[in-house]
């Protein structure tokens, strides 16, 4: 396991490699981004100067890469500020909602899809089959613009995005999420009020996601189910649903647990667009404002921090797997 | 199938082997066929993709008006007997952009997916069979690639080069060829362990005949059903792109692109965006349901 | 039993998720309006006012995008902060209507001395920075230092200032090193002319001594302007509150409170506006989505004329363009109409030069005009030897209303075999194309919009210098064109000037650099309660918080 934590490293030495490659081959000068339209030659010369934008380029990675090894992300060009804290401020937005997202993954698709194993071939598994079919086609950004449609603009039940601002209560800050929060400080109302804006990006965010689970829970089961030991159980006489907790659950659960760490990542790309069309102030926004403005550090930052965010992942889901099953063989 | 070992080299010994395996192919088609067109949805799957190839195909035939020309101040109508979509923000008519549209995701998809193929799976092939320094270095490399969401590295790439959509196709290639590089190399490591191969190598075969005759075909199987599945996927993708603006130039009738046109116009004018939207839907699920479809045939585990 | 039990559970815990979504959902409505609520945010709400014991008024803005910074010395761009600065930060002279009358601001009355060298201005007594420190000669000086010093965006509008000088508390002489026609006007400009942040908060919070305070006002403020910056939360939203000890008081009719909204969706400014949850869409919507909206609920459109123009400019050096017979048959093929129309809704007009009918001189009667003429066009491309067409590349930005002209453009000029090649890109990249020096442009034509920001076209002509080829302009200029720009503005006479500019522009039309598609008008969008609102070209999207007040709006 401990040479599984160890293959962490190169990766991400190799994402820095290959995030400062791509973020300064995006055409545009930075300098003259940050001077303005009506900047002179100058101005911008000055502005190239202080933030090193005129060394070479693999001397400015190797600057860059001096001060990440000592835990500087480096300043923002645009906003002067700290990548660090730019990034921090807007992390607990994307993390809330992508685990938000997770958490109504599971919460749906898990039992919808033990319910169509379980009534396979009849009413609630063609509901739940149709369900995965339609979910898995239907684009995320079209959905967001139809979600606010019918929600917001037809219904008014929900709001149209945002997460703060006037009119929603928000917690004392713990963690920043602000339903954990909101339940920690025990604050009905922002809790309330952080829910609802969690809901309309959530569910878009959660659709494709849900569709992945349902189907890969109904196909373990049912695989799990025909397995020699279960209709042993049943021979036995045990009932069905000790059948379904105890001996079929856990086994059926590892393929889940696997998918589960995969959409956690695919999810970070999924948050790109419902951060943008639903003005949730997150990693994605920062992100798509860093690209228009060529701001490098920000972008490396970022990268850097969804590289490490996506290696947790699957990290975990890996140890996990090797927990739940110790037949694996995982490196020979 | 291909268990023959050298020695037996007998003309009558092979024709009547050849004969033999002609045979058992043939009524595995037959059996695959059934297979395909037993489930109904994998036919509507079928049928959906059918007439997806056709109307790309034959929309410079079947479209009314063409794609491109407009005459502004016929902008933003409603669907009418005229323009059965409506027209968008131009006055272009949105029924005939749709039909060539098609044409267009299609390719890119194609193309996309056999790039990603054409990449993945040598290299994949390389990282199970030619040792495990090789296969160290190479499966970081590709862990450091999936270390980014598919979109994000997708949209960065594509911005870096530009946009249209050979760039595209490029940015998901790029994006993309990770997986398969990884699929194949688990089916390798696994194949690998199997007593054929093990037989193979001891009855003299070299290296790459070996790759080429056993392990490829036995490791192909889930590549393809990988490959139909992620056509959907990647039109998805590919579509992404262009809503998010880095896909082809305007005024070329993408799906995407056509979403991120009439975006300001949804509230009210919503057939701008709706039915492009409607066509990609319809488009992935197809190609889903043919995947589907296909993977019940090829890996027999899965069907239920 | 215990098989069904699990399904119950199951459908319990559903039924439960189903309802909680429906309890939140119908308990939403009432909050999100616009109005009194402001709770739950960090926003501290003390007036302390000299207002009676009314409700404090706030008034829901929704912006475009998130500001950059709150500096005035630094950023200089509208949706970078300037829109925003404007409510902290004052000018010394305000332009206050669109023939670009002057009146005092901070500056009471100002003198110009003979030799047009030195500027005298008289400081208003009594002005309070929102640190409570006074507004005077000194902090005039230490404004200018700062800027210089920073070197950055402001510091370009001071390049003609030799020295400032303090004669006495409240009064103080601008030094030029040349005559500048312009000088005033820029003054009382939009940009870099700022003055502030107060000399005390500079000091207060450099980190290391002479860094002018720079990373502290990005985000933080200190002028002498009616509002103050409360909190400013990223992607969110900003919040403004009235500044108590404002020079000008609080008389009369004006707003508390000022929220900014930050909404990157059109359509959901649309919607918003349209429910009355924001008030005035401070940032410029694409023309074709204001007037969609125009009848909507209670918004209204204030429709002014604008000193701004759009045109397609071309590669004066490569390609088949570096003919200017070429250039004349493209500027013929070309459909003002439908762009007039299609792109701006009729909320444009003709022009037929290179500045706005708002600028003045008048286009000079023999100066030539390009009307869409398809045979003619055809006939000049065919005399240049290009009858079969040929491909151009064109670098766009992808805004506003772009898309629609460009594809005008292309239907446009397929008439004539000739294929245009879009390229979007964000301005940055636009602007790095349009940088190149002189014979490296990479492109064929490109497309952007010019605009006077003072009363005076050199704004909008000097940019048509050599100079300038490095900058914006495609390449076009000579020796001579250039001492027609240079003279103008080495002059005071009004007469001269005059001429001069019209012999330029004759000589412009003639040579045709650049397709003038249309000079457009001013939309701004908002509810029917929001009174007070004035477009001033040259304020250009910056709108004058302190004259808008709120009257007769629903109570919810």
């Amino acid at each position: 396991m401990a040479k599984r934590v160890l293959q962490v490293i190169p990766v991400l030495l190799g994402v820095t490699v290959l995030t400062f490659a791509i973020a300064h081959s995006v055409p545009g000068d930075p300098a003259r981004a940050i001077a303005g339209i009506y900047a002179t030659e100058e101005t911008v010369e000055v502005i190239r100067a202080k933030w090193g934008l005129d060394k070479p380029l693999p001397e400015q990675y190797l600057v860059y890469l001096g001060h990440l090894l000592r835990g500087d992300l480096g300043a923002s060009i645009q906003s002067r500020r700290p990548v660090a804290d730019d990034i921090m401020d807007r992390l607990p937005a994307t993390l809330e909602l992508s685990l938000f997202a997770l958490l109504l993954m599971v919460v749906v698709g898990i039992p919808m899809g033990m319910i169509a194993a379980r009534w396979r071939n009849r009413l609630p598994d063609h509901v739940a089959r149709l369900f995965v079919i339609l979910g898995g086609a239907i684009p995320s950004f079209w959905l967001a613009l139809v979600a606010q449609l019918v929600f917001f603009s037809w219904l008014g039940w929900l709001p149209f995005g945002g997460r703060t601002g006037a009119g929603i209560v928000t917690p004392e800050t713990v963690s920043g999420l602000y339903v954990l929060d909101s339940i920690l400080t025990l604050n009905g109302t922002a809790l309330v009020h952080s829910l609802r804006q969690l809901l309309l990006p959530g569910m878009v965010l959660a659709l494709a996601g849900t569709t992945s689970i349902t189907r890969m829970t109904r196909a373990s089961m049912l695989e799990v189910l025909r397995q020699d030991y279960i209709k042993a159980a049943r021979a036995k006489g045990v009932s069905g649903r000790t059948i379904v907790l105890k001996h079929a659950f856990k086994n059926a659960m590892i393929p889940t647990i696997t998918v589960l760490g995969l959409l956690f990542g695919s999810m970070l790309g999924g948050a790109f667009v419902v951060e943008w069309i639903f003005a949730w102030p997150g990693i994605g926004t920062l992100a798509a404002n860093s690209i228009t403005n060529l701001d490098y550090t920000v972008i490396m930052g970022i990268s850097i921090v969804i590289a490490i965010v996506y290696s947790i992942a699957n990290l975990l889901v890996d140890v996990s797997y090797m927990v739940l099953n110790p037949k694996v063989r995982y490196e020979k | 199938m291909s268990n023959a070992s050298a020695e037996f080299q007998s003309k009558e010994y092979v024709a009547q082997r050849r004969r033999l395996t002609w045979e058992r192919r043939r009524k595995q088609a037959r059996k695959n066929w059934y297979l395909l067109t037993r489930n109904p949805l994998t036919v509507a799957g079928l049928v959906i993709v059918g007439l997806l190839v056709l109307t790309a195909l034959l929309a410079p035939i079947i479209a009314p008006y063409s794609p491109t020309a407009f005459d502004i101040r016929d902008q933003l109508q409603a669907p009418s007997t005229t323009h059965l979509l409506g027209t968008d923000e131009m006055g272009r008519d949105i029924l005939s952009r749709i039909l060539y549209g098609a044409g267009i995701s299609l390719r890119v998809g194609l193309t996309a997916v056999i790039a990603i193929a054409a990449i993945g799976i040598p290299i994949g092939l390389i990282a199970g069979t030619a040792g495990s320094k090789v296969d160290t270095v190479i499966m970081r490399i590709a862990d450091v690639f999936l270390s980014f969401p598919q979109l994000v590295l997708a949209l960065a790439i594509a911005t870096v080069l530009g946009g249209g959509l050979q760039n595209v196709v490029i940015a998901l290639a790029v994006a993309g060829w990770p997986w398969y590089a990884r699929l194949v190399r688990g089916m390798v490591l696994t194949v690998r362990q199997e007593t054929f191969i093990e037989a193979a190598k001891v009855s003299g075969a070299t290296k790459l005949k070996t790759i080429m005759r056993h392990i490829m075909p036995n490791t192909m199987g889930p590549v393809i059903v990988q490959a139909s599945m992620d056509m959907g996927y990647t039109i998805l993708l590919a579509a992404s792109l262009g809503f998010l603006g880095i896909g082809v130039k305007v005024p070329t009738p993408e799906w995407g692109l056509m979403i991120n046109a009439g975006r300001q116009y949804f509230m009210t004018q919503w057939w701008v965006a709706g039915f492009p939207g409607i066509a990609i839907l319809i488009t992935v699920l197809g190609f889903n349901l043919l995947g589907d479809g296909l993977r019940d045939i090829l890996d027999p585990r899965s069907r239920s | 039993m215990k098989r069904q039990g699990k399904l119950l559970v199951t459908t319990i815990l559903v039924v439960l998720v189903l309802l909680t979504f429906g309890a939140l959902g119908c308990g939403g409505s009432t909050t999100t309006t616009g109005g009194t609520d402001s709770t739950g945010t960090t926003v501290s709400t003390d007036t302390t006012g000299t207002t009676s014991s009314e409700e404090p008024v706030t008034l829901f803005a929704s912006r475009n995008n998130d500001p950059r910074s709150m500096d005035p010395a630094d950023e200089i761009t509208g949706t970078g902060g300037l829109e925003s600065q404007v409510a902290f930060y004052e000018r010394l002279i305000n332009i206050v209507d669109e023939t670009g009358t002057m009146e005092p601001g901070l500056a009471e009355s100002w003198e110009v001395s003979e030799d047009g060298l030195t500027y005298t201005f008289e400081l208003r007594k009594g002005v309070k920075f929102h640190d409570g420190t006074e507004f005077d000669a000194e902090a005039v000086r230490f404004t200018w230092e700062r800027i210089m010093g920073i070197g950055t965006g402001a510091a370009q509008y001071w390049q003609v200032v030799e020295d400032i000088e303090i004669v006495d508390d409240y009064t103080v002489d601008i030094k030029l090193k040349n005559v500048s026609p312009t000088f005033l006007a820029t003054l009382g400009g939009q940009r870099g002319i700022y003055m502030g942040p107060s000399p005390a908060a500079v000091k207060e919070n450099e980190k290391t001594p002479g860094d002018w305070a720079v990373d502290y006002f990005v985000d933080h403020e200190c002028g002498t302007g009616p509002y103050t910056l409360v909190s400013w939360t990223h992607d969110q939203e900003l919040v403004y509150e009235k500044f108590d000890d404002y020079w000008r008081g609080w008389d009369g009719q004006h707003v508390d409170q000022i929220v900014h909204r930050i909404v990157k969706e059109p359509a959901t400014i649309r919607l918003l506006l349209e429910r009355g949850e924001i008030d005035i869409a401070a940032d410029d919507l694409a023309i074709s989505l204001a007037t969609e909206m125009e009848g909507q609920g209670d918004i209204v459109l204030d429709v002014a004329p604008t000193t701004m123009l759009t045109h397609i400019t071309f590669n004066l050096d490569n390609g088949p363009t570096a003919d200017v017979r070429v250039r004349q048959a493209i500027a013929m093929l070309f459909d003002y109409d439908a762009a007039i129309e299609g792109a701006y809704r009729g909320y444009a007009k003709r022009v037929y030069g290179p500045i706005p009918s708002s600028v003045w001189p008048a286009i000079p009667a023999e100066a030539q005009r390009y009307d869409q003429n398809v045979e003619e066009a055809k006939k000049l491309l065919a005399e240049a030897g290009y009858a079969d067409g040929f491909t151009l590349d064109l670098a766009c930005m992808d805004m506003y209303d772009y898309k629609t002209i460009v594809q005008i453009l292309q239907q446009s000029l397929a008439e004539a075999n000739i294929t245009v090649n879009a390229e979007f890109t964000t301005w940055p990249v636009l602007f790095e194309k349009l940088q190149q020096p002189k014979g490296q442009k990479p492109f064929g034509m490109a497309a952007y919009q010019m605009w006077a920001a003072i009363p005076d076209p050199s704004d909008i002509l000097m940019w048509w210098h050599t100079d300038a080829i490095t900058v914006i302009n495609p390449g076009w200029g000579t020796p001579e064109t250039d001492k027609l720009i240079d003279d103008a503005n080495a002059t005071l006479d009004q007469a001269e000037r005059e001429s001069l500019y019209s012999e330029l522009i004759v000589k412009m039309n003639e040579d045709c650099p650049a397709i003038n598609v249309a000079e457009m008008q001013h939309i701004m969008v908002y509810n029917d309660w929001v009174k007070g609102y004035k477009y001033i070209p040259y304020y250009n999207g910056l709108v004058n918080w302190y004259e808008l007040y709120i009257e007769g709006k629903p109570v919810n």
